[in-house]
């Protein structure tokens, strides 16, 4: 018999789970679903994008530039329409006259072009006016970085993809939802065993002590990673029904979500990093929780001390989010089980932990961490259930 | 008072576990014996009502007890097989939760719980929790919260089970001084406590009463077919293969064997006196391959 | 031996101190005045972890957070009320005791609703104490903050009276949510779940405003009562938000409440005279 499977078995044969998931599941699609007929999301990005090298070449043409500086980075379409590409304003023109709840979309349209172009502008002043300050910064750890990142940061292109969305999923409501799933189907996988007075037996066959302990391992591991898989898989499905696939991939640096971070990366290759995160914070959750449930007794304990284990770091994660440098204080949090499954902050930021003369990004903390956090966990949890005293 | 099973019956699926079992109690200790999956504990679980039977009911001096409800458990004193507990609760502090549920007065409780703790001999163990408590003693509250509320009525199932043979014989002599005024049922594997007590035998067997009698009437069932014999290893395989087997004693390069038969199975076996456990092998079936 | 009879009260009071002794209560209220303590005397604390309302470090502490504990009491606590009896067999006997069954179910309900109204009272008691020796003490005739359109006036005092009876409520209704999961299932980690899956989804209903009636008709209005002041598209009047969201969570905890005691036999055990000294 693989003892793998029957472990599989035993926790994925839960009927409340998959009931508890379903639920989740209409609950996080209603959230996702809600917004699919907004303005905002039916228009604005969409209709420009077949003039997206028009409004990127605008926004990098000197005489634009310099107009759009004079005014403050503030402007109006009409202001900018002599100075650009005709077919931006040719491609708007067909929504003329169009309405959309209440909205003018062609004016819309109009305010989103000229607001893209301003805010590109703007990022690359920004940028070119923080690296000069950056070249006669004194030499500290942290100006090295910044100096090296914005130096090395990809061309920044005007956000008309959807990746802000993309990147949106993995932030903070997805993560609590597999986090929740992986609880409840491995927060029993000991305690109901010694519930049921099960560990007795098991303790006392040949493949019940190691043998068992690495197989409940591989099996729970193998759930967590289910559970990903789906959540993951539907939520794409979500996002792909509501935003629709980004028609590119774009520098993370052009995303409004990281303003002015210093972050070298694509968005895809960030996705990606993200979907990993995702899976490794499943199973060091997995980890975490069956170290718990094997000196628990009952598994309402170990659900609700896994619970309070990954909410903390979910808050703390959460209270400190924001800017591209970590502190003690804020470490905490950065380095947590969800910000492992998250990287919205510590990755889509670019934070670094300054540390003597190095800076080191805080990304990487937030895996040996993790990493140490695993280890440490599947230790702890062959040392209680190898060693659970057989009681009345 | 006398307690009544009418064509009593509980189908689980395709399965029935207690098929129109019809018997009537009155006061004193009756056993109920039966193999493994015969009914017992469906059938006890009927009489204390937490199982609605598929058909037929119990009644109580022809009242059924789903009408008289709070007024029957009132007199219900029930030990199932599992005893279930609350591992952080202390001995004393279970009992006053459960005499609370059985209605008790609070000082009449904690006098009679001071008493059971005496008698089941957990007096010294009062404040430990459950949870570090052992089987044995875990049945032995069982036994305790059972008798709480003096009850008329006691059925018990499997009481002595995990218990050392000096607190069985101690269990065996408190149940026959209760049974005096009361409907003691208890179902139990361990055919001594049967024989030593029990007034009357129940014998099920896939969920059927197969006989309904005293101790003494059903050993009589099996007088002269009960035979005592020596044999060696390879004799006793074969044996097994044809009579059902009671008892079997190994001695140095033999066994001593205990066979329930209706005509003597070797030339040197001697009949010898039954006991109630040969009514068992026999009714039920011994080490029979 | 003289059997007397105990009352139905008794079984009440004892269920309750089994709510109240748990280790659970002891654990969260723990936590809940380790955060409080911050929250009055650390100024860091207070920065970093938490926003103030007003200024009011009392009407901040009651309304902001300790909701989150009293719900983490409710589902740590109320969840193996009934789940946990059929899970470690103890129903099994106490369905064959006198007040078993549904005078048993009752008191465990009736015992829960006292829990709640316990606990609350005893988060308040506590959070006034420790405020009274802040920086900055509660004051009870000082009119509440300045919500300008607001329609309801009171006084601090008056607010925090309104402010108990709101969260109250509220957590009667996510109580009465485990009850009836609980009364249903055999394991106590499902009433959990469900608890937890209603609060995340009140919560998320209350971050983001997808729909004005989830946002106003959200547990959070109840345990957040300074959010039900304020006047909404749904409700130009705060006083008719208070009723209309107060009304509906009654019923719905009403329904849910005879969800719960619906499936066992409405028998009420009465003091009579016992079957044997009837026969004699």
């Amino acid at each position: 018999m693989n003892l793998v499977g029957v472990e599989f078995k035993k926790i994925v044969s839960k009927k409340h789970l998959w009931i508890i998931t379903l639920l989740l599941a209409l609950f996080y699609a209603f959230l996702v679903l809600n917004p699919a007929d907004n303005f905002s999301v039916v228009y604005t990005k969409k209709p420009l994008e077949p003039v997206f090298q028009e409004i990127m070449d605008a926004a990098y043409d000197p005489q634009v530039q310099e107009y759009v500086s004079k005014h403050g980075f503030t402007v109006s379409f009409d202001d900018l329409q002599p100075i650009i590409s005709p077919k931006i304003a040719q491609t708007i023109e067909q929504y003329k006259g169009e309405k959309y709840k209440g909205y003018d979309v062609e004016e819309r349209l109009k305010e989103e072009t000229a607001l893209r172009i301003e805010s590109l502008v703007e990022r690359n002043v920004t940028i070119r006016e923080r690296i000069e300050e950056l070249k006669n910064a004194p030499d500290t750890p942290l100006n090295r970085y910044l100096l090296q990142q914005y130096t090395h940061m990809p061309k920044m292109e005007p956000n008309l993809t959807r990746w802000d969305n993309w990147i949106d999923i993995n932030k903070t409501m997805l993560p609590l939802i597999i986090a929740f799933v992986v609880l409840l189907g491995i927060s029993g996988v000991y305690s109901d065993e010694y519930a049921s007075k099960m560990h007795g037996i098991l303790l006392t066959t040949k493949n019940g002590r190691s043998k068992l302990f690495w197989n409940k391992l591989l099996a729970s591991c193998l759930f967590a990673s289910l559970c990903v898989l789906i959540f993951q898989s539907f939520a794409a499905l979500l996002y792909m029904h509501v935003y629709g696939l980004p028609f590119k991939n774009t520098p993370v640096n052009s995303l409004t979500t990281f303003y002015m971070m210093p972050n070298t990366m694509w968005a895809l290759q960030f996705y990606v990093c993200q979907l990993i995160g995702s899976l490794l914070g499943a199973i060091v959750l997995t980890a975490v929780t069956l170290c718990i449930s094997s000196f628990c007794r009952s598994s309402l304990v170990s659900l609700f001390l896994s619970g309070v284990y990954f909410a903390l770091g979910a808050i703390w994660s959460n209270t400190f989010e924001g800017g591209f440098i970590s502190s003690f204080a804020s470490l905490p949090g950065e380095l947590s089980t969800f910000s492992l499954m998250s990287l919205t902050d510590v990755l889509g930021n670019a934070k670094v932990f300054i540390v003597g003369n190095s800076a080191i990004p805080t990304a990487k903390l937030t895996i040996v961490a993790q990493a140490i956090i695993f280890i440490v966990a599947i230790i702890l949890n062959y040392f209680f259930y190898t060693r659970k005293e057989m009681g009345a | 008072m006398q307690l009544r099973t009418n064509n009593l019956t509980k189908n689980f699926g395709d399965k029935c576990a207690v098929d129109h079992v019809s018997l009537t109690f009155e006061r004193g200790v009756y056993g109920l014996l039966g193999p493994n999956g015969a009914g017992k504990t469906t059938l006890m679980r009927m009489l204390v009502d937490v199982l609605p039977p598929s058909s037929g009911k119990v009644t109580l001096d022809g009242v059924p007890i789903k009408e008289l409800g709070a007024k029957y458990r009132d007199i219900l004193g029930y030990m199932p097989q599992e005893i279930g507990y609350y591992r952080d609760f202390t001995a004393r502090r279970f009992l006053h939760y459960l005499s609370a549920l059985k209605g008790l007065d609070p000082e009449y409780a904690n006098r009679r719980i001071d008493e059971l703790l005496d008698l089941v001999g957990l007096a010294d163990v009062k404040n430990k929790r459950l949870g570090q408590f052992s089987g044995g003693m875990i049945r032995r509250i069982g036994i305790a919260q059972a008798l709480l509320n003096d009850p008329k009525i006691l059925i018990l199932d499997e009481p002595t089970a995990g218990l050392d043979p000096n607190e069985r014989i101690r269990f065996r002599n408190i149940l026959s001084e209760l049974s005096e005024d009361r409907i003691v049922i208890l179902s139990t594997h361990i055919v001594s406590d049967v024989q030593s007590i029990a007034g009357q035998v129940i014998l099920l067997k896939e969920g059927k009463v197969i006989s309904y009698d005293t101790t003494e009437n059903l050993r009589r069932l099996v007088e002269g077919k009960v035979w005592l014999a020596t044999v060696d290893h390879s004799r006793l395989s074969q044996l097994k293969k044809h009579y059902p087997i009671g008892n079997v004693l190994q001695r140095d390069d033999h066994f001593e064997i205990r066979i329930v038969s209706d005509t003597k199975p070797l030339d040197d076996a001697t009949a010898v006196e039954p006991s109630l456990e040969d009514v068992f092998v026999y009714v039920f079936g011994g080490e029979e391959e | 031996m003289n059997n007397k009879r105990g009352s139905r009260g008794h079984l009440f009071r004892t269920e309750l101190w089994a709510l109240v002794t748990d280790g659970g209560t002891l654990l969260i209220f723990l936590a809940y005045m380790v955060f409080a303590f911050g929250a009055c005397f650390s100024g860091n604390f207070r920065d970093t972890w938490m926003q103030v309302i007003n200024g009011d470090i009392f009407v901040t502490l009651t309304n902001l957070y300790m909701p989150f504990f009293l719900m983490a009491a409710i589902l740590l606590v109320i969840s193996p009320i009934f789940a946990g009896d059929k899970k470690s067999g103890v129903e099994e006997i106490g369905d064959t005791c006198f007040y078993g069954k549904h005078a048993w179910k009752v008191c465990k309900v009736q015992a829960a609703l006292l829990y709640i109204l316990v606990l609350c009272s005893a988060g308040y008691v506590f959070t006034l104490f420790i405020s009274l020796f802040s920086k900055t003490p509660p004051n009870f005739t000082q009119r509440v903050f300045e919500l300008g359109n607001s329609g309801v006036v009171m006084t601090n005092a008056q607010f925090y009276l309104f402010s108990f009876v709101l969260q109250y409520i509220g957590l009667l209704f996510l109580t009465s949510i485990v009850l009836a999961a609980s009364s249903k299932s055999d394991d106590p980690i499902i009433p959990l779940a469900v608890g937890a899956c209603l609060c995340g989804f009140e919560l998320a209903f209350d971050f983001v405003v997808f729909s004005p009636i989830l946002w106003e008709f959200n547990l959070f209005r109840l345990l957040k009562p300074f959010t039900i002041l304020v006047p909404t598209t749904l409700f130009t009047s705060p006083l008719k938000a208070i009723l209309a969201v107060n009304s509906t969570f009654v019923i719905l905890t009403a329904l849910l409440l005879q969800v719960t005691l619906n499936g066992t036999l409405k028998e009420e055990p009465k003091p009579q005279p016992d079957l044997m000294q009837r026969k004699t």
